[in-house]
């Protein structure tokens, strides 16, 4: 589908054949980052956000393919989001203000008002869509619900970006240690982990250490780990993926136990094998990284 | 008054006029587990009534101290009834007999939605308000929580067996085949119950009792089973087990919060097993 410049080359050639349009989910897509942004020209973004007004990915400015204005949830219908003072901080769940008031972040989750949206969940998106080799979740305290909702949605995923709580932010939030054992039995191995802090109510910036209260996590499904075979079509985007999120052991991993497993062409595996390839830079179509 | 108290305030009190629910409990020889099942319906954050309906399958004078508790700061009326149940003879404990009591329960009930907490498991502050805002969103009649399981000192369950079978070996088994299906997580005392419908092309229908929100004319139409065979005795199907299959089978719509709101201890009768002395009836059978 995209040319590969790099001609010549064993992986290049593979990846010009083999490589498809990587399918990303975006929930909670206003607030994006990379590298999925940077990895546009390769991506098909769905994108989903109850607070964006069009359906139109070009008129809305999000990047994404199709940008839906539906909160994803754990079931379809119509809910109440609480719209937050800082509109990144607006959820389907309440504020915990048992946990919020003891930090100066807590303003941010005052709700200005409640605001009836329509539900959907990952599973009605993939019905219309067809399965996403990627899953990112921002989605303010529901990341373990639509998780556990959507299980089939994760088993079919490649890479999952998932922001969640490592305390209990809103009310029926789950956090980070019970998503965690969720991930690792869908197949997935955890390869970033970014703590992300705040202070305590009173305290003023470089004062005194503080304690992480969320984290931004990424997940690569572990074929190597869980002894499975993907398709080459999925082997190639992991491989794509692997070198724009700069983990190029896990790929190089990858590649020697597809390579010993007969599951890709020798002169790749033997390519990919070897950390040089990992370090030139890859040409592929209008992305180069 | 602070401003985040200001906040908190006007947060609790946003969630408008709500239904009442009766949350239904089961007792009978154990009135401190009693005492911390009541607490936890106490404190539930749901801003609509909440009628406690407590069925004393026991000595009364055993639960005085336990009628004194009440409830503190609530988010909403709060009200207790107290029922004395008397056992026929010959009336042992078990599934038929907690069947009854149910339905005695629902069809006793005068609020349109009905729940039910078991005397030894706990809910969550935000279990009840959970699973009306799920009624609500998806217009199911009956709708269900996930569970997290304990030891009855406290401690989460994570062994990989699943409890609920007299054979210890079969109950391995049977967790490695649930796990396959992600209802049990390694290193997670999550249950992820479910009860989908047979065209969905899932086995597995597992949902405790104190987990469900019911529409209480669904349960008249479809009550507890009060008949068990040997072999229900044998297969460990009680009465929530035969419930679920039956709402199944009568294609009732069902959802699930997704959320493990139930504080699920082990120790009851479905997953203690005595060793049985040949030539005497099985516990729990009717036949």
């Amino acid at each position: 589908v995209h040319g590969v410049s790099t001609a010549g080359s064993p992986v290049a050639e593979w990846l010009a054949h083999r490589l498809d349009t990587i399918r990303v989910v975006d929930v909670g897509c206003r607030g994006s980052r990379s590298p999925w942004r940077e990895l546009r020209p390769l991506l098909e973004v769905i994108g989903c956000d109850p607070l964006r007004g069009s359906q139109d990915g070009s008129a809305s400015g999000s990047g994404c393919s199709t940008c839906y204005p539906f909160a994803i949830a754990p079931n379809a219908g119509t809910a109440t989001l609480h719209v937050a003072a800082d509109p990144d901080c607006s959820s389907l769940l309440r504020p915990n203000w048992r946990i919020l008031e003891r930090y100066n972040y807590a303003w941010r989750f005052e709700v200005e008002r409640e605001l009836a949206v329509t539900c959907i969940t990952l599973e009605d998106l993939q019905r219309r869509h067809g399965s996403f080799d990627v899953v990112k979740l921002d989605s303010q305290g529901l990341e373990y619900q639509l998780i556990s909702s959507g299980m089939d949605v994760i088993a079919g995923a490649l890479c999952l970006d998932v922001e969640a709580g490592l305390l209990e932010n809103y009310v029926g939030e789950y956090p980070y240690g019970m998503i965690d054992p969720l991930l690792r039995e869908a197949g997935f191995s955890m390869i970033e982990f970014r703590p992300l802090f705040s202070r305590r109510a009173g305290w003023r910036e470089g004062e005194s250490k503080h304690q992480p209260l969320w984290c931004e996590t990424i997940w690569l499904r572990d074929f190597v780990g869980r002894a499975e075979l993907p398709d080459e079509t999925a082997a190639a985007k992991l491989m794509l993926i692997c070198k724009a999120l700069g983990h190029f052991a896990y790929g190089q991993e990858l590649a020697i136990f597809l390579g010993d497993e007969d599951a890709l062409p020798a002169p790749v595996a033997a390519q990919l094998a070897d950390e040089a390839a990992w370090q030139e830079v890859w040409q592929i179509g209008d992305w180069s990284g | 008054m602070t401003r985040i108290k200001e906040v908190m305030k006007r947060s609790e009190s946003s969630t408008g006029v709500r239904d009442p629910i009766t949350v239904v409990t089961i007792t009978r020889g154990r009135p401190e587990l009693l005492a911390r099942a009541m607490g936890s319906v106490a404190a539930q954050d749901y801003s609509g009534p909440i009628v406690h309906r407590v069925v004393v399958d026991d000595a009364p004078e055993l639960y005085a101290d336990v009628q004194r508790t009440l409830p503190s700061t609530p988010a909403g009326p709060r009200e207790q009834v107290w029922v004395f149940a008397t056992r026929t003879e010959g009336e042992t404990s078990g599934p038929a007999r907690l069947a009854r009591l149910r339905n005695r329960a629902v069809r006793a009930a005068t609020t349109r939605l009905v729940a039910f907490l078991d005397d030894d498991n706990e809910f969550e502050p935000h279990h009840l308000s959970s699973l009306v805002d799920c009624m609500a969103q998806t217009g199911a009649a009956a709708v269900h929580s996930h569970r997290r399981l304990f030891l009855r000192n406290g401690t989460p369950y994570i062994e990989h067996r699943m409890p609920w079978k007299r054979d210890r070996r079969e109950g391995r088994a049977v967790y490695e085949e649930l796990r396959e299906m992600h209802v049990f997580i390694h290193g997670s005392n999550v249950i992820r119950d479910r009860a989908r419908h047979t065209w969905q092309n899932d086995a597995v229908r597992m949902v405790d009792t104190s987990e469900w929100l019911f529409e209480r004319d669904l349960l008249l139409r479809v009550p507890f089973c009060e008949e068990y065979s040997y072999e229900d005795w044998v297969e460990v199907r009680p009465e929530d087990n035969k419930l679920v299959r039956a709402l199944v089978a009568a294609g009732v719509t069902i959802a699930c919060t997704h959320m493990p709101s139930l504080r699920y201890y082990l120790g009851g009768y479905s997953n203690t097993f005595p060793p049985r002395r040949p030539g005497r009836t099985p516990l729990w059978c009717t036949e």
